[in-house]
C-alpha cells in the first residue's frame, strides 16, 4: 500500500510543468537569466535572515555576558 | 498647555526644561511627541491629496466623459496620473508616516518610560528629509507634462522612457521622492530600534513591553532590511531616466524584470511593515475596552516574529503572470498562503481576548472592531491570489484591486483613526466628542464596505484595472456592470463627506474639547501615567515598571487595571 | 533597583535630562553600535542588489564585456584592494590600542588608515578618468553603467566614511571634550563594512 503511494507521490512530480505554456511572455528569458534569477532571489532572500540572525544572537549573548 | 506648564515648574530639574522658543518647540523641535505630530499631520494632509485623487477618477468610471465637479474632465493621462499617485500617496505618505514615524514617534519613547529618542537630531533630520520628500512629490504634479502616470509599482520600461509614460520630469521627480522618503524612515527607524533596545524603563524586560511598540519595532526591521533592493532600484530607474543608462532596457541590454524583482522584494514586506502598527494599536485599544488581559501575549508576539520572516519569501507572488518561472511560482505559492497562519493564530488571539470581556462600545473599540472585521475579509480573499493558478484569472482585476484596499483600507484609515481617537486626550489633554466619533464612524465603515465589495463582482466579472473607460469594452459596458460602478462611486462620495464630521470633531474638540484627566481609559500602559498632554522630557522620574502591560481584571484587586509601574502591595 | 550607574545610556538625550532616582540599566551595547548595525544591515541589501542587478544582466548577455568596450584594469585595482584591505587591518589595529588605554597611538594608526583609504579613494579616480579616456561611460553599455553604478556607489560609501573618519580623528585629539573610542565604534563598523565589501566587488565586477 504504501509503495503504491509512494509511487503515486514521485509520480506527481512528472505532472509539475517545466514550462507553462499558456503564459506569453514566459520564453523571453534564456537559461542563464533564468538562473542568475534563481541565484539572486535566494541571495537576497536569504540574506535578511542570516544578518538579522546573527545580529540578534550577537546581541542576546552581550546581554547574557553582562546580566 | 497650562497643566504641563505647572508640571514644568514642579519638575526638580526644572533648569533643563525652560520654555523653549516657538521656532525650536514646533517647526525645529527635537521632542519625539511634536515629531511624531508633525508626521501626523502631515500623513493627513497627504491623505486629503489622495483621498481627492480617488474622488476625482472614481467619477471618472461611473460618469465617463464628464466634468467632474471641483476638478475638471479626467482624461486618460491624467486619469493614469490620479491612479498612480492615489496608490503613491496613500501608501508611502500616508500609511507610513502617520503609523509608523508618527506613532511610532509619539508612542515608543512614553510606553518604556524613557524621555526621548536615543537620537533626538537624527529623528529632526527624518522629518525634515519626508517634509521634502512630500514636497517634491507634489511639485511633481506641476511639472511639465504631469504628474507620474505609470502606476504606484513604476514598472519599466513604461516608466524609464520619457517617449512611453510621456511624463519626462514627473517620472523622475516621483522617483526622487519616493527615494528621499525612504532615506528618511530609514533614520527614523534606526532611532525607533535602538530606542526601544537601550532606553527602557527599570525593570521593562523583553515581555513587558507593549504590543504597539512590540510590532513597530519589528515593523521597522522588516523595512530596515527590505528598502536596500529598492533603493538600488531606484537609483538605476533615475539613471535610465536622467542619464541614459539601460539597466531596465532590453534594447540596451537590460531587464525589465529585474525591476519587479527589485521592487517587490521590498513591496511585500513594505505590506507587512504597514500592517504590524496597526495590528499592534487594535491590540492595545480591544484589551483596555474589554478589560481583559491580552490573549497569548507571547502567541502574539512570535506570531509577529513569524509573520516577519515567511513576509521575506512571498514577493514573487505579484509577479506569478510577469515571466517567472513557473517552479518558482509553485514555491512562492506555498509560501504566500503559509503567512496566513500565523496571522490568523494572532487574529484568533484578539478575539479570545474579547471573548467573556465586558466590552466598552467607545469610538477607538468600534474602530478596532472594525478593522478586526474588515480586515479578515481582505485576508481570505488574499488566499484566493495566493494560488498561482487562480491569479492568473484574477491577475490586475478589480478583484485584486478590492482585495488589498480590503487590507489597505483597515490598515491605514480604520488603524489611523482608532489610533487617534485612542490617544487624542494623550496628545491633546481633551477629549472627543463621542457622538460625534461615532456618526464618524458608521458614516465611514459602511460606505467603505459599499465601495470595495461590489468591486469583488467587478473583479470576477473580469473587469481590468487602469482603464479609464469601459464604453470601448463592449462586455465591461453593459449597464449592469455600470450601475455597480455608479454605486461604488456614489458610496465613496458619502464616505468622503462623512470625513467633514471628523475634521471638524478633531479641530473643536482640540480647542474646546472637555479636559481630559491623566487616564481616560483607565489603561495599564505608562503613557497613562503622566499629564495629558505630556510635559517635555515626560517623566519627571524614571518610572520603575513592576509588570506587563495587560494586567486588566486581577482578581482580587479593587481596581480593574494595574499600571505598569505601580509597586506591588506588600504582603 | 540593583544597578546604579553613573553614567545614562543616553547619548544624545543626556543633555536633556540628568539622571533621576531610579537608574536605567546600562545597555552592553551602545546606542551608537545597534543603530549602526542596522544601518549596516540596510547597505548590504543594498549591495545585495546592485550584485543581483549585475549578475542577472550579466546573465542575459551572450558576451562579457560587450564588443568595443575596454578591459577593466585588473593589476592596479587588485593593489588598490590590497591597500584598502592593509587600511581596514589597521583600523583594527588601532582599536586593539585604543582598549588598551593607548589612545594616542590608535589615534596614530587610526591617521595610517585613513591615510590608506585615501590612496584607494585616488588611485580609483585616476582609474575612472584612464577608462573614460578609453570610451567606457555610463551610457556607452549597459556594461558601463553597471560598473560606474556598483563602484560609484561604493566609492560614494568611501567618501562618506572618510569624512566621518577625518572628523572622528579631529575630535580624538581634541583637548575639550575629546570622542571616546566607544564613540568612535560605530563610525569604525561602516568602515569595516566598506572594507568587506570591496572584494566581493572586486571579484565579481573586475574578474
Amino acid at each position: 500500500m504504501i509503495k503504491l503511494q509512494q509511487f503515486l507521490f514521485f509520480l506527481s512530480f512528472s505532472l509539475a510543468p517545466g514550462i507553462a505554456e499558456a503564459c506569453s511572455v514566459c520564453f523571453s528569458g534564456t537559461e542563464e537569466t533564468l538562473e542568475a534569477f534563481y541565484l539572486t532571489t535566494i541571495l537576497l532572500t536569504l540574506l535578511p535572515f542570516v544578518m538579522l540572525a546573527s545580529i540578534g544572537i550577537w546581541l542576546y549573548r552581550q546581554h547574557q555576558k553582562a546580566a | 498647555m497650562s497643566q504641563a506648564a505647572a508640571a514644568v515648574q514642579t519638575d526638580t530639574h526644572a533648569e533643563h526644561h525652560e520654555e523653549l522658543s516657538f521656532l525650536y518647540k514646533y517647526i525645529l523641535p527635537v521632542d519625539h511627541k511634536i515629531i511624531g505630530m508633525q508626521y501626523i499631520f502631515t500623513g493627513m494632509i497627504m491623505a486629503i491629496i489622495g483621498g481627492y485623487f480617488a474622488y476625482a477618477f472614481r467619477m471618472q468610471l461611473a460618469f465617463p466623459g464628464e466634468l467632474v465637479p471641483l476638478y475638471g474632465l479626467v482624461g486618460p493621462g491624467e486619469y493614469n496620473m490620479l491612479v498612480t499617485n492615489h496608490g503613491t500617496i496613500m501608501i508611502f505618505w500616508v500609511a507610513m508616516p502617520v503609523l509608523i514615524a508618527g506613532f511610532g514617534n509619539y508612542l515608543i519613547p512614553l510606553m518604556i518610560g524613557c524621555d526621548d529618542m536615543v537620537f533626538p537630531r537624527l529623528n529632526r533630520l527624518s522629518y525634515q528629509i519626508f517634509l521634502v520628500s512630500a514636497l517634491v512629490l507634489i511639485a511633481s504634479f506641476f511639472v511639465r507634462g504631469g504628474g507620474f502616470g505609470g502606476a504606484w509599482t513604476s514598472y519599466p520600461p513604461l516608466s524609464s522612457v520619457a517617449e512611453y509614460s510621456l511624463t519626462d520630469w514627473g517620472a523622475s521627480l516621483w522617483i526622487l521622492a519616493v527615494a528621499l522618503e525612504f532615506v528618511s524612515f530609514l533614520l527614523g527607524g534606526i532611532n525607533f530600534v535602538t530606542t526601544s533596545m537601550n532606553a527602557r524603563a527599570p525593570g521593562m524586560k523583553m515581555l513587558d513591553i507593549p504590543i504597539a511598540v512590540w510590532f513597530i519595532v519589528v515593523a521597522v526591521i522588516l523595512f530596515m532590511a527590505s528598502v536596500g533592493p529598492l533603493v538600488a532600484g531606484a537609483v538605476m530607474l533615475f539613471m535610465d531616466q536622467r542619464i541614459g543608462t539601460t539597466f531596465f532596457l532590453p534594447s540596451g541590454g537590460g531587464d525589465p524584470l529585474l525591476w519587479q524583482h527589485l521592487f517587490w522584494f521590498f513591496g511585500h514586506p513594505e505590506v507587512y511593515v504597514v500592517l504590524l502598527p496597526t495590528l499592534g494599536i487594535v491590540a492595545e485599544i480591544i484589551t483596555v475596552f474589554s478589560r481583559k488581559k491580552l490573549f497569548g501575549y507571547r502567541t502574539v508576539l512570535y506570531t509577529a516574529f513569524a509573520t516577519g520572516g515567511l513576509s521575506f519569501v512571498v514577493w514573487a507572488h505579484h509577479q506569478f503572470i510577469a515571466g517567472i518561472d513557473p517552479r518558482m511560482a509553485n514555491v512562492f505559492t506555498v509560501t504566500t498562503v503559509l503567512i496566513s497562519i500565523p496571522l490568523a493564530e494572532m487574529m484568533f488571539s484578539y478575539i479570545a481576548t474579547l471573548y467573556g470581556g465586558s466590552i466598552e462600545l467607545k469610538t477607538p473599540m468600534l474602530w478596532a472592531l472594525s478593522f478586526i472585521a474588515a480586515f479578515l475579509i481582505g485576508g481570505v480573499t488574499g488566499i484566493y491570489l495566493g494560488a498561482s493558478a487562480m491569479d492568473v484569472y484574477f491577475h490586475d482585476s478589480y478583484f485584486v484591486l478590492a482585495h488589498f484596499h480590503y487590507t489597505f483600507f483597515p490598515i491605514t484609515i480604520i488603524g489611523m483613526f482608532a489610533a487617534l481617537t485612542y490617544w487624542f486626550p494623550k496628545m491633546f489633554g481633551r477629549m472627543m466628542n463621542e457622538t460625534l466619533g461615532k456618526i464618524h464612524f458608521w458614516g465611514t465603515f459602511i460606505p467603505f464596505n459599499c465601495i470595495f465589495l461590489p468591486l469583488f463582482f467587478l473583479g470576477l466579472a473580469g473587469q481590468h484595472r487602469r482603464i479609464y473607460n469601459y464604453e470601448h469594452f463592449p462586455d465591461l459596458a453593459t449597464q449592469e456592470l455600470q450601475n455597480i460602478r455608479i454605486f461604488a462611486t456614489v458610496s465613496l462620495v458619502v464616505m468622503l463627506i462623512f470625513q467633514l464630521v471628523f475634521i471638524y470633531n478633531f479641530f473643536v474638540s482640540m480647542f474646546k474639547g472637555k479636559k481630559a484627566p491623566n487616564n481616560p481609559w483607565n489603561a495599564n500602559t505608562l503613557e497613562w501615567t503622566i499629564p495629558s498632554p505630556p510635559q517635555h522630557g515626560n517623566f519627571k522620574d524614571l518610572p520603575t515598571v513592576y509588570r506587563g502591560p495587560y494586567e486588566y481584571s486581577v482578581p482580587g484587586r479593587e481596581k480593574d487595571y494595574w499600571p505598569q509601574n505601580e509597586p506591588p502591595e506588600e504582603n | 533597583m540593583k544597578t546604579p550607574s553613573s553614567q545614562s545610556v543616553l547619548l544624545a538625550a543626556s543633555e536633556l535630562s540628568l539622571p533621576s532616582q531610579p537608574q536605567r540599566a546600562k545597555s552592553p551595547v551602545s546606542s551608537g553600535v545597534v543603530g549602526m548595525l542596522i544601518f549596516i544591515v540596510t547597505e548590504v541589501m543594498f549591495f545585495g542588489a546592485l550584485i543581483s542587478a549585475y549578475l542577472v544582466i550579466r546573465a542575459g548577455l551572450d558576451e562579457w564585456p560587450p564588443w568595443g568596450q575596454p578591459r577593466l584594469p585588473v593589476e592596479t585595482t587588485a593593489i588598490n584592494t590590497l591597500a584598502l584591505l592593509v587600511s581596514g587591518l589597521l583600523m583594527l589595529y588601532s582599536r586593539k590600542l585604543m582598549q588598551k588605554d593607548k589612545v594616542s597611538e590608535g589615534r596614530k594608526w587610526l591617521g595610517f588608515s585613513i591615510l590608506l583609504g585615501t590612496f584607494f579613494l585616488i588611485s580609483q579616480g585616476y582609474e575612472w578618468v584612464e577608462l573614460i579616456k578609453y570610451g567606457l561611460t555610463v551610457s556607452s553599455s549597459v556594461y558601463g553603467g553597471l560598473f560606474y553604478l556598483i563602484i560609484g556607489a561604493h566609492g560614494l560609501h568611501i567618501i562618506g566614511t572618510l569624512a566621518f573618519l577625518t572628523y572622528a580623528w579631529k575630535r580624538l585629539g581634541a583637548p575639550v571634550n575629546p570622542l571616546t573610542p566607544e564613540g568612535l565604534l560605530p563610525v569604525q563598523l561602516l568602515w569595516y563594512f566598506v572594507v568587506c565589501v570591496w572584494p566581493v566587488l572586486y571579484v565579481l565586477v573586475y574578474l
